[in-house]
């Protein structure tokens, strides 16, 4: 069917893209000549991470190009928003992603007791929570920013890794004895589970809870024989659920501008109604880079990314990000059911859920399709720790995936020299 | 030409190489599916042919390993070919390995630059051992039979 199997094509196009849409944003910017160095930057950045990953055989190719193709989207759409503030600072956060994509690998890959810290996890976690609670800074309603010399990042994304990795070790197995000789390690995992998710409620950090508990209700779908604990579970949020919404006005809002955004357009609903707006004026191609009214949605650089693209880009270009979004986690989940280890499969399967969750959850939000919570489109959006933590998630599968592919070698190795005795 | 009919054109170009990104990328995984796919159904379990030399199979993308069907296995440049290998000096069909009455075998199917089992020229029909090298141009494959 296919004439030959090129794999440089695919690269090739992420550069034409790149080199087009800067220089086309260039022009069209009364020759902004930042604009030029943020397009080599990023371009630079990309041929350097993938030519890292080809040299040294970090296995999996696939990912890092799809990621990058989405980074691309989302600085293109930045740096039309605003240049000094989101455009060049985002090259500064990819950066740190690459950085942190390649910790990540090697970290990840050279260490094989990750299976064995299920407190490190816990632990860690807590102490981040604790400290934003502490030292956190309030932004947009959520408290939960916190600063180390004049640093701000986000303490609740780096605790998603770190919460994968808890729960990996109770569902790969490994941690089966019991704690103290009585409390199975089921009820440590959910007690830990609520834990973060109280310090969230604590930090009204109300996208990141709902990230946290759909991951954790798939993850007992995926690995528990018997569905009646992720009922309980399911049951006892809907409980909470319910009395939230009775009781908090936060989530009231949420709801009621999420049923009818017109009811009360100028002040509730208004950020959903920007985002139709922006939706549907862009048609089937868009506006064009620069010619939509982006700058009227507010949070348009982070939560409301996508429907800037949408209009901007067009219907296409949204569906693109979908499309794109589907094969990063096909990708993601291939290289999980091919992996043997427990523990790395577990991992996987957590990293592939949360960049699906998040996707759905965000994307859904902005097009009126479910409640809009706010969290951030990962590598789409402006969003320093979102950003280098995506970047560190993907770190964390290449090196999976590199691991599974050794395992197979030497164990190919193995056999092949037994045949030829 | 304006800038906004520049743009116009420019959005619909950026649309097309987001769409060819996307295309380019979906096809490359349905060779690896359509690959996997064959070598878990149809082949008999333990029968492949191990590909040899690191440099080798990196300059051609070799697979590990080439699971053997038992219709014919056609090791070749061409479109029909089951093994299919990007290298020039290989003929479009160069050789085919299949199973007949117990045994497998090897013949040559014409090809240029001939094909060789443990360092021997094949112009005839070969019954294949486990272990044995075969050597096509500069490809060299382990048989496997366990």
């Amino acid at each position: 069917m296919f004439k030959k199997v090129n794999f440089k094509v695919p690269a090739y196009l992420l550069l034409l893209m790149n080199i087009l849409g800067f220089l086309f944003m260039y022009f069209n910017n009364g020759s902004d000549r930042r604009i030029l160095y943020v397009g080599g930057g990023l371009m630079g950045l990309m041929v350097v991470i993938y030519a890292l990953i080809i040299i040294l055989h970090m296995g999996e190719k696939f990912l890092i190009l799809i990621a990058n193709m989405l980074v691309t989207i989302g600085v293109l759409e930045l740096c039309r928003i605003d240049i000094t503030k989101f455009g060049m600072t985002q090259i500064v956060w990819i950066a740190l992603g690459g950085a942190a994509f390649f910790a990540a690998y090697v970290v990840y890959y050279n260490i094989r007791f990750w299976n064995k810290l299920w407190y490190l996890y816990l632990g860690g976690g807590c102490i981040l929570f604790l400290l934003t609670l502490v030292f956190g800074n309030t932004v947009g309603g959520a408290r939960n920013w916190l600063s180390i010399g004049g640093f701000t990042f986000q303490p609740s994304e780096i605790t998603k890794i770190l919460y994968i990795m808890f729960l990996a070790c109770y569902f790969s197995g490994s941690w089966h004895h019991d704690l103290f000789g009585r409390i199975n390690p089921k009820y440590v995992t959910a007690l830990g589970t609520y834990l973060f998710i109280g310090f969230l409620v604590l930090q009204r950090d109300w996208g990141t809870v709902l990230v946290l508990f759909i991951l954790y209700v798939m993850m007992l779908y995926a690995y528990e024989d018997k569905p009646w604990f992720m009922l309980f579970n399911i049951a006892m949020t809907a409980v909470v659920g319910l009395l939230g919404y009775k009781f908090m006005y936060h989530i009231q809002v949420r709801v009621h501008s999420w049923l009818n955004p017109w009811a009360d357009i100028s002040n509730t609903g208004y950020q959903i109604a920007q985002s139709l707006f922006a939706i549907a004026s862009g048609g089937y191609f868009g506006a064009g880079l620069g010619n939509g009214s982006v700058k009227y949605i507010p949070e348009v650089h982070s939560d409301f990314i996508f429907s800037a693209v949408c209009e901007e880009m067009g219907v296409f270009g949204g569906t693109a990000i979908i499309l794109l979004y589907l094969l990063l986690i096909y990708r993601c989940f291939k290289i999980t059911y091919n992996a043997k280890n427990p523990y790395n499969k577990a991992v996987g399967l957590g990293l592939t859920l949360i960049l699906a969750i998040q996707m759905f959850i965000i994307i859904g939000g902005v097009t009126k399709f479910i409640p809009l919570t706010g969290i951030t489109l990962p590598f789409v959006s402006y969003g320093g720790t979102s950003i280098v933590v995506s970047f560190a998630m993907l770190g964390i599968m290449q090196a999976i995936s590199k691991q599974e592919e050794r395992a197979e070698e030497t164990e190919a190795e193995i056999e092949s020299e037994g045949d030829a005795l | 030409m304006s800038i906004s009919m520049i743009s116009t054109v420019l959005s619909y170009v950026f649309t097309v190489v987001i769409y060819l990104f996307i295309f380019s990328v979906i096809k490359l995984i349905y060779m690896d599916i359509k690959r996997t796919r064959l070598g878990d159904a149809e082949a008999p379990p333990g029968v492949y042919l191990r590909s040899m030399g690191k440099k080798t199979i990196d300059k051609y993308h070799l697979e590990r390993r080439y699971p053997l069907l038992v219709e014919p296995n056609v090791i070749g440049r061409g479109k029909k070919a089951t093994i299919r290998i990007d290298d020039s000096f290989l003929s479009l069909a160069h050789c085919q390995i299949w199973y007949e009455d117990g045994e497998w075998r090897l013949e040559d199917l014409g090809s240029k630059n001939g094909t060789y089992v443990n360092d021997i020229l094949v112009d005839e029909e070969v019954l294949l051992d486990s272990g044995d090298i075969i050597s096509v141009c500069d490809l060299e494959f382990q048989f496997i039979n366990k």
